[in-house]
């Protein structure tokens, strides 16, 4: 055999054996590590300054300083992704909802490429803004939320206003839903995966 | 010799599989939608529904064996998000069209796209978007609010009015219909129809009230319902969205107001029916296409899809937004493709007058194809007139399902006006 069909043939078996374990991989397992707040402003939906009354100096009443301006919540999701396959798999897009009490407030997705080394653990913080007003009118609109608001006792701006309050002891349960995953390998085929988790000291008791 | 040549061969073309460089070539879409804001309750399924479709459309070679890369964010139903996110679509990800959803966020955006030469698909079916002379980057794919509006009025007039046993004794005594009009005035989205609608009464000959300023998020419209009531209207138009028009269709109900009801395509749907129960019989409303679910061609796709993509939410939580993604993105599709064919779309070289010249190639377009998809009635574009149809699909809510009531044709019913009534 010649030294050029030696290296044609070792080509070849390398390059089989580079190919195989892409053609057998599992998408990349996604659980949510925890729940942190990124940056919080006390609750208000418009802010507003007291001001001396016209008629008594004495008396204040609130003004609205600047309509649009709204209290805002940054939370942050910490996702851990766990490679279990013999090759780096890179994470392409991911998106899932933010439930706050069941209540949908926000669907967040991550666009960064993030390659995951074989058999390897990543951990991916993605940062949701919740903005009080726009919340409150997102929980207003929606049917399955108005009903549920209303078989609670409760209106909008009273559950946004608890959650602003609350969020730094997660006593009620915070919880990534609808999760999709889209990955690729190293050969640009798509794995797709879904995913879900639960986190606070509501979702901890059961 | 032979052998050893075929053996070179599958070794390169393993070595060609292995290579970094064999990577699809792509073609980015960038979408902003509502998630957060004051119509993400429709919103959010109009995004599920995007992604199932590029999914999709990736399954089957993308666009000309390129891949459709999407991009959606939220922007919270807010102008200035979607100001800033469009622009670093087009500064940074350069983008090669846009999907776009208000009709606040498309108008507001609009002098921006058409400098920029970048085509916008939008959500919003306003009108106002649809004359190539003023907007030429702009396209809806739904027929458009006003249409949609006159479409309604005419068919409750022909079908309604005209025939129906509740009527009889007003049409006999002569007495004129009268149309009063619920809707956000601030919302560029609920107005945008307003004046189409109230110059589609006097040409029916019917009166007009006066008008009733109801919120996008009403939780109570008796103020309302009793004003108009003491005009003695005998058909409403509600302009908002499915959570206030189904409050004042079930106020109208309690307070015995007596009008019919009509609606645009954005407040009428499934929660519609479920929510107003029996007080939503008999209403009337337009839709861009088939509801989810209904057996029409393509819609076990969209059912396979939405299974296969997400899973996690429930069958009975989808609606018409998540078929009117898949009308939505199938239009993208096709229009990339003729581009792409004319001249490679390459990322970062700007190929906006070339997918605007594949939109206006469109003559009776379906999606993907095939005829009666998604119950979409066929699209055409030219480059003086970018509305998408002028039939009206128009259904009804009868023993608590929504039926279709007919597909009118206004250009058709109203030959000699159609053209005065492009672009508003």
């Amino acid at each position: 055999m010649s030294k050029v069909w030696k290296i044609c043939a070792i080509a070849l078996v390398t390059s089989v054996f580079a190919v195989m374990p892409a053609l057998a991989v599992d998408p990349p397992k996604i659980a949510l590590e925890r729940v942190e707040v990124a940056s919080i402003q006390p609750f208000f939906i418009s802010p507003k300054i007291a001001v001396p009354t016209k008629d008594d100096p004495t008396k204040t009443e609130d003004k609205v300083m600047a309509a649009g301006y709204t209290a805002t919540l940054n939370t942050a999701y910490i996702l851990k992704i766990t490679n279990s396959n013999k090759v780096p798999i890179m994470l392409d897009e991911l998106t899932f909802t933010i439930a706050f009490d069941g209540f949908d407030v926000n669907t967040v997705t991550a666009y960064e490429d993030m390659w995951i080394p074989a058999g390897k653990t990543n951990f991916l913080r993605v940062v949701a803004t919740n903005e009080a007003n726009p919340t409150i009118g997102s929980l207003s609109v929606g049917s399955e939320w108005v009903e549920r608001a209303a078989k609670m006792g409760k209106k909008a701006p009273e559950l946004v206003k608890k959650w602003f309050d609350a969020i730094s002891d997660f006593d009620f349960p915070v919880e990534v839903k609808d999760g999709s995953a889209v990955f690729k390998t190293e050969d640009g085929k798509e794995l797709r995966t879904n995913f879900s988790g639960k986190f606070g000291k509501a979702a901890e008791k059961k | 010799m032979k052998k050893g040549r075929l053996i070179l061969g599958v070794a390169l073309f393993f070595i060609f599989l292995c290579s970094p460089a064999f990577a699809q070539q792509e073609i980015v879409v960038g979408s902003i939608n509502d998630l957060t804001g004051a119509t993400s309750d429709v919103g959010k399924d109009m995004a599920l529904g995007i992604r199932e479709c590029v999914a999709y459309i990736n399954d089957r070679g993308g666009i000309n064996g390129k891949k459709m890369k999407l991009l959606l964010y939220d922007y919270g139903y807010r102008v200035p998000e979607a100001i800033t996110i469009y622009k670093r679509f087009r500064d940074f990800d350069k983008i090669a069209m846009l999907s776009q959803w208000g009709t606040g966020d498309t108008e507001a955006l609009s002098p921006t796209v058409n400098k920029d030469q970048m085509v916008a698909l939008s959500d919003s079916f306003s009108g106002h978007l649809c004359d190539p002379k003023k907007t030429p980057y702009n396209f809806v794919y739904g027929t458009d609010y006003s249409t949609n509006a006159r479409a309604c009025l005419t068919s409750w007039y022909d079908n309604i009015w005209m025939k129906d046993e509740k009527w009889k004794k007003a049409r006999e005594a002569g007495k004129k219909p009268k149309l009063v009009c619920f809707y956000m005035f601030a919302s560029p989205y609920a107005s945008a129809p307003i004046k189409a609608i109230k110059d589609q009464a006097a040409l029916l000959g019917m009166e007009v009230g006066k008008d009733q300023d109801v919120s996008l998020t009403a939780l109570d419209t008796k103020s309302q319902v009793l004003a108009a009531k003491a005009e003695e209207p005998t058909i409403i138009w509600h302009g908002n969205t499915t959570m206030s028009v189904a409050t004042a269709v079930k106020d109208g109900y309690a307070l015995q107001l007596g009008a019919d009801h009509i609606v645009n395509n954005w407040g009428f749907d499934q929660n519609l029916v479920r929510m107003t129960g029996k007080a939503g019989e008999g209403v009337i409303g337009a839709a861009a296409c088939a509801f989810f679910g209904m057996d029409v061609p393509m819609m076990k796709e969209v059912m396979e899809y939405a299974q296969k993509i997400n899973p996690t939410v429930p069958k009975e939580k989808r609606d018409i937004r998540t078929v009117q993604a898949w009308v939505k993105f199938g239009m993208i599709r096709d229009a990339l493709a003729i581009a792409d064919k004319k001249e490679p779309i390459v990322r970062g070289k700007p190929a906006g007058p070339a997918i605007l010249a594949a939109f206006e190639t469109f003559r009776d377009w379906q999606p993907f194809g095939v005829k009666g998809a998604l119950g979409r009635p066929p699209v055409t574009y030219t480059d003086t007139d970018h509305r998408p149809s002028s039939v009206s699909m128009i259904y009804i809510i009868k023993d608590g399902k929504i039926q279709l009531l007919e597909q009118i044709d206004m250009k058709k019913k109203f030959a000699d006006k159609w053209m005065s009534w492009l672009g508003w």
